[in-house]
């Protein structure tokens, strides 16, 4: 049993996709549809085994209260959006499995690291993999934002790796759990990179300026998967460095921890009110989710990482069918908010799951993004911070504005009511509205999670 | 008994054979579903009434204490008897004037009769803002929908940032309930208020006074109130004003007189005074206001302003008066809306200068109108007089500055007056000879709202005597 956790399964799935490919091209098949239900399958086998048997536990990974849950959810959303992609009809490249598996392979890993090398390592494999994801898809600028993504990314984990090697400077070890002892300057220096490095992966301003660019020129349904999974994976890290390995608990950390939050949702807000293409407000709205996100661990107790682990399952499965959606309407080419002649194309259900994943995004009752907001507010009220509080309130009615301000201006509710037109739908459109109609579920029966 | 559930499975029954319409689109059409769900509510209602009302619950989440519980509170029975009634009257005026994508604006019609009937039955604080947000958000797609082509969907959006600031502040308030009490029961948290700090009480009461600001509305925050109420459709209008201004006089009796009656009590003055100020600064606003529209609306706030004085009295009396004039002013506002929507509908105006001598065409219009107006100012033995008696009572016993909110009432007879003559009386204008009076269904409407009018105002214990805590 012991072996039967999420990330071996994965692993060994890597393993037999690239030799199955390499025997399929001796003996000269195209058969390359198998292998991807053979991905669907390892995805789906290591969301039951995590359910059933828990995470990895060995040496430099070490399970946590959460992880469980956490790894659950990636591995939920990463199952649908990987569907959501093979379901297009293009020949997708046994490239594509391959790098997908990684990102979600290094996305659990980063979850269960307890030693600052393990999560590096981690860290980077997600991220190779999400610049192939990014590039797979040659459109228009996917040069572009994967050169954006690539070059940000690097530096990031240079960063990264510098405050690393400052903390071990300081501390003398790497592993979470002896990270006690200290010499404080280059340790403190050391945290403060961190942040910066893990700043960068988790969109936090002022380490966002890559993001907008890469998600609008990547494929939309590529952005699902970085928006939400790769992003959570950021968060995560954060929370597993800043709350349990190092002890940072000052008011200096909490005050930098709040402002880098509070600038991101404000700053996020306000750009996305601007924005004329709907993908990059979306872009926008996601970098503000992870400052809420952020303001949750900010406040460095029990409850507020409770609260951050949840909002970041809410916010990742919003994103994720807001995106997906989107990508059935990109394909109908709606690309400004103003045009709102294009709308009458697509087909109802995106139309009501991009509906019901803004309003998540927004926070309105009853779907688990207003749980997750609920929960965020009292983890600030409970550590006193009722000022911070009030502060998120003025840049909630920001984005409540500029979310309903799409909805409107790009006429998706009168699409939903105004449904006339009887094309013949095909089975791929069948598939992915399927697809958002169970992660669209998943929006209201996460509350059991709360 | 009757489950309280069953006043909500019944409208979301309605709104699933609504959705499920396109198998059996011949048939029945969807004003009949919710004509039929509505009635059989007020029957349910009824019964309900006489064999009392069994609770319901179900735990959902019990780390955040969410659970789907109904339970009466206080003062549930005044307010369900108006979320149940008003509608079937809302109903004619919704059929008369919706005449694009039916099916979803009944649903949403539905979705603001369950959330408000939701809202006064739910004893979870979560499930409260759940239904209370619902409401919200249905009412801002009606507006902007159904509501003024050009400018309905930014009169929409005003209203949605105003009052969502309103729930954000009210969710603060619940989760400093959460906070101190470890529960979103109510009667939970007002058997534990005792432990909460002084000055958490008085935050919390401020973030509850912004909510009830914004949804009543009161002086500084009534902003969106005009081009919500002028750019609906008149369904619309009638369920802002008669229901949804209400929930805020719900929420300020239930939480600011049922749990922070403490500080409700210490800054009686200042709110009384805020009060008084809104009620004749709203007056005269109104007496300015030369649509019947706009003229309505100033009007409504003005009541609630009322309301709010009575409220803020902390006086059982007075809160007993602005129950009793919350329920009677939504079916007078009904009523005068609805003549309104029909006089735009046949004059082609609702400027009253360009009116002029309608009485003589349509005197059973003007029959109604004058007496919603009579009712309005609170002639004896119609609903509103009995409402404003007590809150004047109660409130002039704690503090005499009310009284000044009189001067008010004699502004409002003068406006109202003034519709009348310019309206009703005068030469008739030649563009309306042809003019019909109002037909049968509408009659019956209007008949319908009197009726309960007239009742209120004749037997007002009937509701009194439900009020069993105050």
């Amino acid at each position: 049993m012991e072996y039967l956790n999420p990330q071996y399964v994965l692993f060994a799935g890597i393993l037999a996709i690239i030799l199955l490919d390499f025997l399929r091209h001796s003996a000269k098949s195209d058969k390359k549809a198998f292998l991807h239900y053979l991905t669907a399958a390892v995805f789906g086998l290591a969301f039951i085994f995590d359910i059933l048997y828990g995470n990895m536990d060995i040496s430099l990974f070490s399970e946590v209260s959460y992880s469980q849950f956490v790894v659950g959810f990636m591995l939920f959303i990463s199952f649908f959006v990987y569907l959501f992609i093979i379901s297009d009809k293009n020949d997708h490249s046994i490239a594509l499995d391959i790098s997908y598996l990684s990102a979600v392979l290094g996305s659990t890993l980063v979850v269960i690291s307890s030693n600052l090398i393990s999560l590096f390592l981690s860290i980077e494999l997600l991220s190779i993999a999400s610049y192939a994801l990014v590039y797979m898809y040659k459109s228009g600028n996917a040069l572009e934002g994967a050169v954006k993504y690539l070059s940000t990314g690097i530096i990031s984990m240079v960063i990264l790796i510098f405050g690393i090697s400052l903390i071990y400077a300081g501390a003398g070890t790497l592993s979470f759990s002896s990270l006690h002892v200290i010499s404080y300057l280059p340790f403190i220096a050391g945290v403060a990179i961190v942040i910066a490095g893990l700043g960068f992966k988790s969109t936090l301003v002022p380490f966002h300026m890559w993001a907008p660019d890469t998600y609008e020129a990547s494929k939309s349904s590529v952005t699902a998967f970085i928006s939400s999974v790769s992003k959570a994976a950021g968060l995560i890290a954060m929370i597993r460095i800043f709350f349990f390995a190092l002890p940072v608990s000052s008011a200096f950390v909490t005050v930098l921890f709040l402002s880098i939050a509070l600038i991101t949702i404000f700053l996020s807000a306000f750009l996305a009110s601007v924005q004329d293409r709907i993908k990059r407000i979306l872009a926008y709205s996601s970098i503000s989710q992870a400052g809420f996100a952020f303001i949750s661990i900010a406040v460095l107790t029990t409850r507020g990482i409770n609260a951050a682990i949840f909002y970041i399952f809410a916010f990742a499965v919003a994103d994720a069918i807001v995106f997906l959606a989107y990508d059935m309407f990109e394909n109908k080419k709606i690309i400004y908010k103003k045009q709102s002649n294009s709308i009458t194309q697509v087909s109802r259900i995106s139309a009501i799951a991009f509906f019901i994943g803004i309003l998540s995004l927004a926070g309105f009752p009853p779907t688990i993004g207003f749980f997750g907001k609920l929960l965020i507010f009292y983890a600030l009220f409970s550590s006193g911070y009722f000022l911070v509080v009030i502060l998120t309130f003025f840049a909630l009615l920001v984005s409540t504005f500029y979310y309903f301000n799409i909805l409107s201006e790009m006429h998706v509710v009168d699409k939903i009511i105004k449904n006339k037109n009887k094309i013949k739908i095909k089975t791929e459109q069948r598939i992915k509205e399927t697809i958002l109609i169970i992660l669209t579920l998943a929006l209201f029966v996460g509350v059991i999670f709360a | 008994m009757v489950n309280l559930t069953l006043l909500l499975i019944v409208p979301a029954l309605g709104i699933l054979l609504i959705i499920l319409r396109r198998f059996y689109e011949k048939f029945v059409s969807p004003e009949i579903i919710v004509f039929s769900v509505m009635v059989l509510n007020a029957i349910l209602f009824g019964l309900g009434l006489v064999f009392g009302f069994g609770n319901f619950s179900v735990n959902i989440n019990s780390s955040i204490s969410l659970a789907f519980s109904l339970q009466e509170n206080f003062i549930t029975i005044p307010f369900l008897f108006l979320a149940t009634v008003v509608p079937l009257a809302i109903l004619l005026f919704a059929v008369k004037e919706i005449k694009e994508s039916k099916d979803i604006f009944y649903i949403f019609y539905l979705l603001v009769y369950l959330s408000v009937i939701s809202v006064f039955i739910s004893s979870n604080l979560l499930i409260f803002f759940v239904f209370w947000e619902v409401a919200v958000l249905s009412l801002f797609f009606i507006t902007g929908l159904w509501g003024d082509k050009k400018k309905g969907k930014k009169a929409a959006m005003k209203f949605l940032v105003f009052t969502q600031f309103g729930s954000l502040t009210l969710l603060a308030v619940f989760i400093l309930l959460f906070l101190y009490t470890g529960s979103f029961n109510f009667s939970v948290i007002a058997s534990k208020m005792s432990l909460l700090p002084s000055y958490i009480e008085y935050i919390a009461f401020f973030l509850l006074l912004i909510t009830v600001m914004i949804k009543m509305p009161i002086f500084p925050l009534h902003g969106w109130l005009l081009d919500s109420y002028y750019y609906s459709p008149s369904s619309g209008t009638m369920f802002l004003s008669s229901m949804l201004s209400k929930l805020g006089g719900f929420a300020f009796i239930l939480f600011g007189f049922g749990l922070f009656r403490n500080v409700l009590i210490a800054f009686r003055l200042p709110l009384i005074s805020l009060g008084v100020f809104t009620a004749v600064y709203i007056a005269f606003t109104a007496s300015g206001q030369k649509d019947l529209k706009k003229l309505l609306s100033y009007s409504s706030m003005f009541y609630m302003a009322l309301i709010f004085i009575g409220v803020s009295s902390g006086v059982n009396t007075a809160i007993a008066g602005s129950i009793l004039l919350m329920v009677s002013h939504a079916f007078i506002i009904t009523l005068l809306f609805g003549v309104s929507y029909i006089l735009l509908k046949r004059t082609g105006t609702n400027e009253m200068e360009s009116m002029g001598g309608i009485m003589s065409k349509m005197p059973i219009l003007s029959f109604f109108l004058v007496f919603g107006i009579f009712a309005s100012l609170g002639i004896p033995g119609l609903s509103n007089f009995p409402g404003e008696l007590l809150i004047f009572i109660g409130s002039y016993s704690v503090a005499g500055i009310s009284l000044i909110a009189i001067f008010g009432i004699m502004l409002s007879t003068n406006y109202y007056l003034r519709v009348i003559k310019q309206s009703l009386f005068g030469q008739l204008k030649k563009t309306f000879a042809s003019l019909k009076d109002i037909s049968r269904a509408e009659v019956i409407t209007m008949g319908f709202l009197s009726f309960f009018i007239l009742l209120i105002g004749l037997f007002p214990s009937l509701l009194l005597n439900t009020l069993g805590g105050l």
